[in-house]
């Protein structure tokens, strides 16, 4: 009996405490959402994670940050929402298309930040960039295709064929080859198309397409993503150069590429979720697209296959593998 | 788990309780392991959602969703019946096929429905807190198709249709034709994975070429829960059994995905989906073997 | 009521397992004539019985049934005119249904299987009395799984059930072959009952000389694929078990004769 009346003591006075802490600091939750685990999605979260903390959001102290991956399942998708809308968290970060549709969907009052979703528009998260009105707004990761191309152009100076491989399966990844697509024909450059409806088929993909062209583009697609090492592999083989959609790509052996480092979109992801934090209304935060292009270059990669980079090029690079 | 993600939770349950119903027609009742349904689940959300955007009211393309994922099923059953592959292949090939079909139906691989309308609008419409309105919208409906399961399978048809997966030799003697209820089988059950295809992408405002993917799975494992759980040879017994099984399995996704519940966290899901069904294989041997030797030791005595 | 002409059945024809199963039967069995069929193991009885029914698809030949053609027709639209009894009790029933159902799916023969309730309270009634006739007990049982039932319990369940629509021809293939002597006669009795009291016509297999002169009024004996016996009336009446086997051995010989032939 006694023993009871101990513990409930310090139970009360445990309580006490606790409240009070809530009192003197204010703690904010923020609640991610992401479709699959890969490089360029983590280096999102990670920098988006850093981001809130140059901020002064700091993990463990004022801010609660809870991750969640759907395992790139739909339905897990939306059972993470369903779970995270019910957890109140005060800010609610979708990355990538699925998972962002799946947190809109599930509330109409939570702020929502979507980040890495190439077509925002198209996938009905918001109906007008500037101004998107509901509860919903964040960043585009538009890929800058038509400069990508003009990159490829400057490496492999006689460009005839650019390979690509892709997952026809991915709304991002779609969008981009049909971008890439109208980019190339306006330089006459004809792009020869590998389809990998999964990792495992990268590799075959590249395999097929290898021996057509000058040079292998690796889209900013979750499939190829999970396969860049099998992909570059065969690109070696081939003793062609591949060029990454996304700068993560060069650690992995792309010889180039021209993109935001999804950290820095993390970063800039995190001034969204600073904004409804310090009580901005979402309806009036336009959306952007991702910036921060810079140009990786992979030296060892370069010399290897026999490619030198110009001295414009090395004087623009943001980073140089060597 | 709060109670928004418990009615969350207990909504997909229900949608994914018509692809257990699904499941249970062809691998239970006709003996045929159907992977068809992988394809077919997204095609019922992709035909709907197209459907809807295009402006066709939203039941009908819901109906419209039913019925293509019928032809999913016909495709497999053709390949099967007609052709003789072997079933489980004849159903890869349908599931594979249905991905591309899916791109084209939509003309892209993901279609937002945010905004458009859809079953529910007339009800949120009404005022009704969309929270319960939808989850009672599915209940009804899923109601609704474990009725209608229950009542063909007391059916004359329904019947020669359960005899076919066992002894299709006796139901040819009888006068059934095997071919047919296997045509007709497959189209019922992939008619009621596009009919939770339809759902999935009305409820949660998109449809999604890669959410056909482990559907089979999550089916199976419904089934194989549900009637451990819920043993008993009556139909409506294993119908009101799949569909719980399919709440319960969603449940436990839910609790392995609550923050911090036991350590999990999403990428242990399929581990959770494996333990669990192999729980439920097990558990009815291990019982079998207890009774067996609480017999032998009674006799001993 | 049935009609055969020139059946034959070769079964991995063009490979070197071909076998010849039928060369060239022609049969007529009129309406409600009990008919038979004896020979020794892989004499093609059973594959004669598949001609009928469907179930063995023929090289070359005519099969009419009632008049009506059915050559090229698939199991299950024959059905409709033929009841089967399979040797395996197994074979004939659906063990995972219960034995009312089991009754049910026979009851729709040749019917058009749609959606009303397979088990209604009119159709129990009728299962109830006929299964009654049995006399064992089955009556108050009728939910019961039919795996439950012992194999000779399922061959009389099978035998009603061939009766429960309205198809005049019975095809029997060995159907009391698995079962121990006291059932096995038990079934042959209910056989002849059944098939007197449907005015049905019968073609029965069996290995059991005694049965093959016992039941019905004509006798065939196949070899070989060929008919080499087939008598009837008084001829057969006069015949005794003895005689038969005799002629059995005899064609049995002839063919060893032929043998030492080819070998001299
Ligand atoms: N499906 C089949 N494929 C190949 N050969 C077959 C097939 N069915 C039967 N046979 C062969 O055809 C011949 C006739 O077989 P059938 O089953 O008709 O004999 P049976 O007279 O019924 O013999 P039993 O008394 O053993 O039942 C046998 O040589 C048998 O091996
Ligand atoms: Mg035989």
């Amino acid at each position: 009996m006694k023993r009871l009346k101990v513990v409930s003591v310090f139970c009360a006075a445990a309580l006490v405490i606790v409240s009070a802490a809530g009192v003197l600091a204010q703690t904010y939750k923020v609640a991610v959402s992401q479709i699959v685990e890969h490089p360029a999605l983590d280096a999102t979260r990670q920098g988006l994670l850093d981001g809130l903390k140059a901020k002064g959001y700091e993990q463990g102290k004022n801010l609660e940050f809870v991750y969640q991956t759907a395992q790139g399942n739909p339905a897990i998708a939306v059972q993470i929402a369903k779970q995270f809308v019910g957890e109140k968290p005060d800010v609610l970060v979708g990355i990538a298309t699925p998972t962002a549709q799946a947190l809109a969907a599930s509330t109409r009052t939570i702020p929502v930040i979507f980040t890495a979703v190439t077509d925002p528009l198209g996938a009905k998260l918001i109906t007008d960039l500037e101004h998107p009105g509901g509860n919903v707004t964040g960043l585009s990761d538009l890929t800058p295709v038509a400069q990508h191309v003009d990159l490829m152009q400057e490496l492999v100076p006689d460009l005839k064929t650019i390979g690509v491989v892709y997952n026809p399966g991915e709304a991002n990844a779609v969008a981009l080859v049909d971008l890439l697509k109208s980019a190339a024909k306006n330089k006459k450059i004809q792009v020869v198309e590998g389809t990998a409806l999964k990792s495992a088929d990268v590799q075959g993909a590249a395999r097929i397409i290898a021996s057509e062209v000058q040079v292998i583009y690796a889209p900013t697609d979750n499939t190829v993503a999970s396969a860049i090492d099998a992909l570059i592999g065969v690109a070696n083989q081939a003793k062609i150069p591949v060029f990454g959609g996304t700068t993560s790509f060069v650690e992995n052996g792309a010889v180039a590429s021209l993109g935001f480092d999804y950290y820095q979109v993390g970063v800039q992801t995190a001034e969204y979720v600073e904004a409804v934090l310090t009580g901005q209304k979402v309806g009036d935060i336009p959306v952007t697209f991702a910036k921060g292009s810079d140009l990786f270059l992979n030296q060892e990669a370069a010399d290897n296959l026999g490619i030198t980079f110009s001295e414009a090029m090395l004087e623009r690079a943001s980073s140089i593998k060597k | 788990m709060s109670l928004f993600a418990f009615l969350g939770t207990l909504e997909i349950g229900l949608v994914y309780g018509l692809v257990a119903l699904g499941v249970y027609l062809t691998f239970r009742v006709l003996d045929f392991p159907d992977l068809t349904v992988d394809g077919s689940f997204p095609m019922g959300g992709a035909v709907a959602a197209t459907a809807i955007v295009a402006g066709v009211n939203p039941w009908l393309a819901t109906g419209l969703a039913v019925l293509v994922g019928g032809m999913c099923g016909l495709v497999t059953a053709f390949l099967a019946v007609r052709c003789g592959i072997l079933h489980l292949l004849a159903s890869i090939l349908t599931m594979i096929a249905a991905f591309s079909i899916n791109i084209r139906i939509m003309g892209r691989p993901n279609m937002a429905l945010l905004g458009e309308p859809t079953i529910f609008t007339a009800f949120d419409n009404m005022g009704l807190d969309p929270l319960y309105s939808h989850l009672g919208v599915i209940f009804l409906l899923v109601l609704f198709a474990a009725f209608f399961v229950t009542r063909l399978l007391a059916s004359d048809f329904g019947l020669a249709l359960r005899a076919t997966g066992v002894n299709g030799r006796m139901v040819s003697a009888q006068g059934g034709s095997i071919g047919f209820y296997t045509y007709l089988g497959l189209a019922l059950s992939n008619g009621l994975v596009g009919f939770s295809g339809a759902l999935f992408a009305q409820s949660n405002s998109f449809a999604d070429v890669t959410s056909g993917v482990g559907t089979i799975v999550v089916g199976l494992a419904a089934v194989i829960l549900g009637q451990t759980l819920i043993p008993g040879r009556r139909i409506w017994v294993a119908v009101v059994a799949v569909i719980v099984g399919s709440i319960l399995y969603r449940l436990a996704v839910g609790f392995a995905l609550s923050s911090g519940m036991f350590g999990m966290q999403a990428s242990d899901l399929n581990l959770v989906t494996a333990v669990l069904v192999a729980i439920a294989l097990i558990a009815p041997k291990m019982k079998g073997k207890m009774r067996l030797k609480a017999v032998q030791a009674r006799r001993a005595k | 009521m049935i009609h055969l002409e020139d059946i034959g059945v070769t079964f991995n024809a063009n490979t070197i397992l071909e076998n010849q199963a039928l060369r060239g039967i022609s049969l007529t069995v009129a309406e409600r004539q009990f008919v038979t069929v004896i020979g020794s193991n892989g004499a093609g009885k059973s594959t004669l019985l598949g001609a009928v029914s469907g179930e063995t698809p023929i090289s070359r030949g005519r099969v009419e049934i009632d008049e009506v053609e059915v050559t090229k027709w698939p199991v299950h639209r024959r059905a409709r005119y033929a009841a089967r009894v399979f040797q395996n009790p197994l074979a004939g029933t659906c063990a995972t249904l219960t034995i009312e159902e089991n009754m049910a799916l026979a009851y729709g023969r040749g019917k058009r299987r749609g959606w009303r309730l397979a088990l209604s309270a009119k159709r129990r009634r009728l299962f109830q009395d006929r299964i009654a006739i049995l006399g064992l007990g089955l009556e108050d049982r009728l939910g019961d799984s039919i795996g439950l039932l012992s194999g000779g319990q399922r061959q009389a369940v099978s035998l009603v059930m061939a009766t429960l629509s309205d198809s005049r021809l019975l095809l029997l293939d060995e159907h009391t072959a698995a079962l121990d002597p006291r059932m096995a006669a038990f079934i042959l009795k209910l056989t002849n009952t059944v098939v007197e009291e449907f005015a049905l016509t019968v073609m029965m297999v069996t290995h059991s000389m005694k049965d093959a002169l016992a039941c019905g009024d004509r006798t065939v004996m196949l070899h070989q694929g060929k008919i080499v016996l087939d008598v009837a009336g008084e001829e057969r009446d006069q015949l005794d078990v003895p005689q038969l086997l005799e002629m059995f051995s005899k064609v049995r010989g002839e063919e060893l004769a032929d043998d030492s032939l080819l070998l001299g």
